[in-house]
């Protein structure tokens, strides 16, 4: 896979700093790339073409840091942070970015958060604790703990909430499942569940199987997904 | 109002100058009062007539009576004493004692020392049992019509010319020594620098209670000759007039009352009053009980509408007030009170500001450390770090000079830290620094211009410098011609200072508001303290900046 990524840095320095850095570890795997010198440019890119990756730095020109960080983690594409702001490093994390690269950087420290892109295995979990969705009127935070389930809606998801609401996510179910903590399981290729949402697991007929929710609603369950979930049942 | 302080103090020390030669002209006329005459006479040759009851009241002032009286002396079974007795004697005037008709003692002449305190030792040979009969002869030299006239007998030891005294003796003792010592305590806060308002007038007034105790009460302590009391007693007047007043003064000051000079016309409207006839009323009781109970309504109305000290002030008066009727002649509870009030009072002052001076202190290390921090702060550090990393693997020359010119802002940076201020030459350098480096980091070309500026006159540190950093911050000006301009103008004796900075935005701009101005504020407020004005706001496509000073 090839990725398309956007560079979202005001300092020309930095900016060429990541896209010959950028150059030199994607190799190949480098679909292309563009630099964006504020918000109103990242927009215009991002309204243009589908994107990968984010790499942010979140100090533009006096914007605000977290607003921007709400604003581009609702994307679909992924978001690694590249900032001097280290001491708000685990607040980033929280909103759900893939990594976070402090300023100075080495060619290592990038690779080493470009390579989450597509190898998860070294990971630590993830820390995320809400999710930002983009809203008409600008970005609407929530609570992960306030969502029951996901639901794949064709590029982006369905999230539906303990309240019964439900709200659409720029990032696919793929996406999703990368950056959510371990309490959200994959239930089927088209659902990613909160446990506490899982009531039960049914057996149907023909090898089916439903999950029953806390809320009354039943969810199919993939063949092979079934044993992990009743074994997270069981722990529980 | 310091100038106005002073003349008042000057006019109430001119009138007790003019006051004493006018007295002490009338003393050379009149000569000094000569009625006592010691006695050549011995008391045989005095009839029964002669003398009168004793009364322990002078019966008249500076009168000369003869009295008799007979004190019985119990000495028990012993037929003769082993130590000798002595009558003491608290009497400011010139006296006979007779014991049985045996003249024992005289404090005799006229013009030799007057003391209130005193003791006739009686021969220890006269001290039989059973009755015998004091007689005396007294001029009450000094004393007023109704003032006391006391004597006992005790063992000679114990009435001893200082320690057999009256308890008043410590009293005075205590004040003065209280007053003394509060008036040495200002003084000393006053010299080290605590110049708070009403610290003189305080001193003053600690120094005058202290002066008007010695020689209204010196009496009791010491023998001075008889002609020195009616100049005593005419100095007592101003002084007691400078604590009268100066309590007004002292107290206005303290509430923080605009218009003092018009509240001052309390003092003589009080004096004036205090001239009617209320009974048998001293007229110094009626004009400080007035005195206090106006200021004691000034300082309700203070205390009400919450004035500074308004509350101490009010409960020291109200003290006050009591201690003056419960010692209406000695007065010496009211004056300590006073005393102690306006240390207390001053105390407090002076405790919570120094406590503003140690904020203060505090406040101007951390804007020291502030200067420093803000060129340490993560997005100027590391960007400018992260900069430097792809100019050594790319282009190392421009590594080189980028750390020269940033070695030279810290260099010039830590030098301006320890200052209160600096020329504007060494702040426009510093600008100049800091421009050049991030023209080269944002490789753009950004000038500093600047007209009518006085390369000698003294601002903040940093100043100028904090604003086009600010400007950095809030800007991008990557790519681009950027110029920033300072101007300088005078009007009056305000100077004005005028920086103008690009906007490469001119939506949604916080440059006013962030802690770089704040920084450049606290920085103008320690400089010169309410005496400038800052303004800093979007004006078109520009970003303008004005200070004031003076």
């Amino acid at each position: 896979m090839s990725y398309h990524i956007l560079i979202v840095e005001d300092e020309p320095l930095v900016a060429k700093r990541l896209l010959r850095l950028i150059d030199e570890i994607l190799g190949t795997r480098l679909n292309a790339i563009n630099h964006a010198v504020s918000v109103a440019d990242a927009e215009n890119f991002l309204s243009a073409a589908d994107y990968d990756l984010i790499l942010l730095d979140l100090n533009l020109a006096g914007e605000d840091g977290f607003n921007l960080l709400k604003q581009f983690t609702a994307k679909a594409a992924h978001t690694i942070v590249v900032s001097a702001q280290t001491d708000r490093a685990l607040e980033a994390f929280e909103y759900g970015v893939l990594d976070f690269v402090p300023k100075p950087f080495t060619k290592e420290r990038l690779g080493k958060a470009l390579t989450r892109l597509w190898d998860w295995t070294n990971d630590t979990p993830p820390a995320t604790k809400h999710l930002a969705f983009e809203t008409h009127g600008g970005v609407d935070v929530v609570a992960l703990s306030d969502i029951l389930f996901f639901k794949a809606a064709d590029k982006y998801s369905e999230a539906v909430m303990e309240s019964g609401m439900t709200k659409f996510h720029g990032k696919s179910l793929h996406r999703l499942e990368h950056i959510l903590s371990s309490e959200f399981v994959r239930t089927h290729k088209s659902y990613l569940v909160h446990q506490k949402a899982i009531s039960n697991v049914r057996s149907l007929e023909g090898s089916r199987y439903s999950l029953e929710l806390c809320n009354g609603e039943n969810l199919p369950v993939g063949r092979t997904r079934v044993d992990h979930v009743r074994q997270l049942l069981d722990i529980r | 109002m310091r100038k106005v302080f002073r003349i008042f103090v000057l006019g109430l020390l001119g009138l007790t100058l003019l006051c004493l030669p006018v007295h002490a002209v009338q003393l050379i006329n009149e000569g000094l009062p000569q009625q006592f005459v010691p006695s050549e006479k011995q008391p045989e040759a005095l009839t029964d007539a002669d003398w009168q009851p004793f009364t322990a009241r002078a019966p008249a002032d500076n009168g000369t009576v003869i009295f008799k009286h007979t004190v019985t002396v119990d000495l028990g079974q012993k037929s003769h004493l082993q130590n000798p007795l002595a009558i003491a004697v608290r009497l400011y005037g010139v006296y006979d004692f007779y014991w049985d008709d045996e003249f024992i003692g005289s404090n005799r002449h006229l013009g030799d020392k007057a003391s209130l305190f005193s003791r006739v030792i009686i021969p220890i040979r006269s001290l039989t049992p059973g009755k015998h009969e004091i007689r005396m002869r007294i001029t009450a030299l000094g004393m007023k019509k109704g003032e006391g006239l006391n004597m006992w007998v005790a063992p000679a030891a114990v009435a001893s010319s200082f320690f057999g005294v009256h308890h008043t003796v410590i009293s005075t003792f205590f004040v003065a020594t209280a007053s003394f010592l509060v008036g040495i305590y200002l003084f000393v806060m006053w010299y080290t620098g605590q110049r708070r308002p009403g610290l003189v007038a305080a001193i003053t007034i600690s120094f005058a209670v202290f002066l008007m105790i010695l020689l209204w009460e010196s009496k009791h302590l010491f023998g001075y000759p008889y002609r020195w009391q009616p100049p005593i007693e005419l100095l007592l007047k101003p002084i007691a007039l400078l604590i009268f007043s100066l309590l007004a003064w002292i107290t206005l000051t303290r509430l923080k009352y605009q218009r003092r000079l018009f509240w001052m016309a309390m003092v003589p409207v009080t004096i004036a009053v205090s001239f009617i006839e209320i009974g048998t009323l001293e007229q110094d009781l009626k004009a400080f009980s007035l005195l206090l109970t106006a200021l004691l309504g000034l300082c309700a109305h203070s205390w009400r509408t919450g004035r500074p000290s308004a509350k101490l002030y009010f409960i020291g008066f109200a003290f006050a007030f009591t201690a003056l009727w419960v010692d209406p002649f000695g007065k010496h509870f009211f004056l300590i009170v006073i005393t102690s009030l306006l240390a207390v009072d001053l105390g407090l002052d002076i405790r919570l500001r120094a406590e503003e001076a140690q904020k203060h202190a505090i406040v101007t290390e951390r804007l020291r450390a502030d200067l420093i921090k803000r060129n340490i702060q993560p997005h100027f550090l590391m960007n400018s770090l992260t900069a430097l990393m792809e100019w050594v693997e790319t282009e190392p020359s421009l590594a080189v000079d980028f750390i020269d010119g940033l070695a030279e802002e810290f260099r010039v940076l830590a030098n301006f830290s320890e200052r209160d201020s600096v020329t504007i030459s060494e702040e426009l350098a510093l600008c100049n620094i800091h421009i050049k480096l991030m023209a080269q980091r944002l490789s753009a070309n950004i000038s500093l211009e600047t007209s009518n500026l006085d390369p000698e006159a003294m601002i903040p540190p940093g100043i100028f410098h904090t604003l086009i950093e600010n400007a950095f911050s809030h800007n991008n000006y990557s790519c681009m011609d950027a110029c920033f301009r300072l101007d300088y103008s005078h009007g009056g004796d305000k100077q004005r200072y005028c920086l103008v900075t690009p906007l490469s935005r001119t939506n949604n701009i916080a440059l006013g508001t962030g802690t770089g101005t704040r920084y450049v504020q606290a920085r103008l407020e320690e400089f010169c303290g309410n005496a400038f004005s800052f303004r800093s706001e979007q004006v078109g496509s520009v970003w303008k900046t004005t200070i004031e000073l003076g």
